[in-house]
């Protein structure tokens, strides 16, 4: 219903445009205009009603609209159907859902709020509606199994694309986390689902803190997260920074097909964030601070313990802590 | 693991009533089977009835029993399809997805294995009971690693 006054007051990009030519144009009373222009600002419009010139819309929701983010990323990505939900426990368990229930390669489901968000082994993820991007990618790799695990670095490698593309460089820390200064901005967390031998789907969810403010990060986090806002100082269309982590990660899953993780590993070692500094690393293979060596050609964070001669290989395990 | 180690663990393995024996250490994994070729097969088909083989030469049956589960040739092994860390839950203050003891279906989710943040669901080829978990939670799994025995109805 709204809509159609929406396309008007775009259309018109600020200007004001009198009660009577809307109601005209949308066929209806000037009172169903007046009705529908208070929906719109009950959604988050900024709507400006002056006496004699009429309505203008000056500022709009930072909503991202399927058709908006199809028509921001090239015609030869690998991206399907956008899903978009105002708010969901996990994109991931939504995704994986969809996936078992045979939704196809390229499907990207976004949530504008996400209650259940985790991180690795089930940690919270915290986030308010309306200010940071929680999506999910299901994908359907042709690789062994054994090689998916890098997908996990390839969409950080997009991530850092993405964010240098909108002027703000940024680090990785190993596998996947995004670094803007010294604080983390950005998580991905990958679910996988595989017979013996093949990948049945991969789902690769990303959180970006991106407009989010100081104020609204639990007191634990103050200090140690970030968004992009805050780092760069300015606001973010979401829809753009969306665009572009997704036009990224199309290129990026592309060299990793052709060529493997070493097609894709100098992306990811220009924006080392820890190499050659010290780290306390929890593995399964025990605890211990050491000096962190960069990746090697299949993803593996090289570390050599204190008192070890050569670095060892983890493939999982937890960089607890660095010095500064 | 060098050379040394491997020829510590088969002098270890002597003189004990161990006839299979499997070592996960990083990136590879150790399996030593020892005794006559036919012995093993032989005994687990027999399953518990008789569970010492003709050939099998020194231990009492009794001995036997206990070292060799004697359903072992029924058993559906599952393997870890990557080198990572076993998870036997969802989360680390989440239920086990499995006991021992559990019956499971095809497709259902036995365990996670995680490398590099990407959690990997270990699912189920086989409709059947747990017979073993074979890995302890947290701990660093190998390529190929046997992480459960379902026994198949």
């Amino acid at each position: 219903m709204g809509e159609q006054l929406h396309r008007l007051l775009t259309e018109h990009q600020g200007r004001f445009v009198s009660g009577e030519e809307i109601a005209g144009r949308l066929g209806v009373s000037r009172t169903a205009v007046w009705k529908r222009v208070c929906a719109l600002r009950g959604e988050g419009y900024s709507i400006e009603g002056a006496r004699g010139a009429g309505y203008r819309l000056t500022d709009r929701p930072d909503r991202i609209e399927a058709e908006e983010l199809r028509g921001l990323l090239p015609p030869d990505g690998p991206w399907g159907e956008i899903v978009i939900l105002d708010a969901t426990d996990s994109t991931n368990s939504r995704a994986m859902e969809m996936a078992e229930n045979g939704a196809p390669h390229g499907t990207v489901v976004f949530a504008d709020s996400q209650s259940g968000g985790r991180g690795r082994l089930g940690r919270r993820w915290v986030s308010p509606p309306g200010k940071n991007i929680h999506v999910s990618l299901l994908l359907r790799p042709a690789i062994p199994v054994s090689a998916a695990p890098c997908l996990s670095l390839v969409a950080g490698v997009a991530l850092a694309d993405a964010e240098e593309g909108l002027g703000v460089p940024a680090r990785l820390k190993w596998p996947n986390d995004l670094y803007l200064g010294n604080r983390k901005a950005a998580g991905i967390l990958a679910e996988m689902a595989s017979d013996p031998d093949r990948v049945r789907h991969v789902t690769v969810g990303v959180g970006i803190n991106v407009n989010m403010e100081e104020s609204e990060f639990p007191a634990e986090l103050r200090g140690r997260a970030t968004s992009l806002r805050i780092h760069a100082g300015k606001t973010f269309r979401r829809v753009e920074v969306l665009a572009r982590f997704l036009d990224a990660f199309g290129r990026r899953y592309r060299e990793f097909l052709a060529g493997g993780f070493p097609a894709v590993r100098p992306g990811w070692e220009r924006r080392d964030f820890l190499r050659g500094r010290r780290v306390l690393v929890r593995s399964a293979e025990g605890s211990g601070w050491g000096e962190a060596c960069g990746v090697d050609g299949e993803g593996a964070f090289l570390f050599r313990r204190d008192g070890a001669a050569a670095p060892e290989r983890l493939r999982s395990g937890e960089l607890v802590e660095f010095d500064p | 693991m060098n050379l040394k180690e491997i020829r510590e663990i088969l002098e270890l393995l002597k003189g004990t009533d161990v006839c299979e024996f499997e070592l996960g250490r990083g990136d590879m994994v150790l399996k030593v089977r020892r005794g006559p070729a036919q012995g093993v097969p032989a005994a687990a088909s027999a399953q518990a009835a008789a569970p010492l083989s003709p050939a099998g030469p020194v231990r009492a049956p009794e001995e036997a029993q206990a070292a060799v589960p004697p359903t072992k040739s029924s058993h559906k092994e599952i393997v870890s399809p990557i080198v990572g860390t076993f998870y036997r839950s969802p989360a680390p203050d989440a239920a086990p997805f499995v006991e021992v003891g559990t019956r499971v279906v095809k497709g259902q989710v036995l365990c996670i294995v995680e490398a590099m943040k990407i959690m990997n669901q270990i699912e189920s080829d086989t409709t059947g009971t747990i017979a073993a978990i074979l890995v302890e939670n947290a701990q660093p799994v190998a390529y190929g690693q046997p992480l459960f025995h379902i026994l198949p109805e």
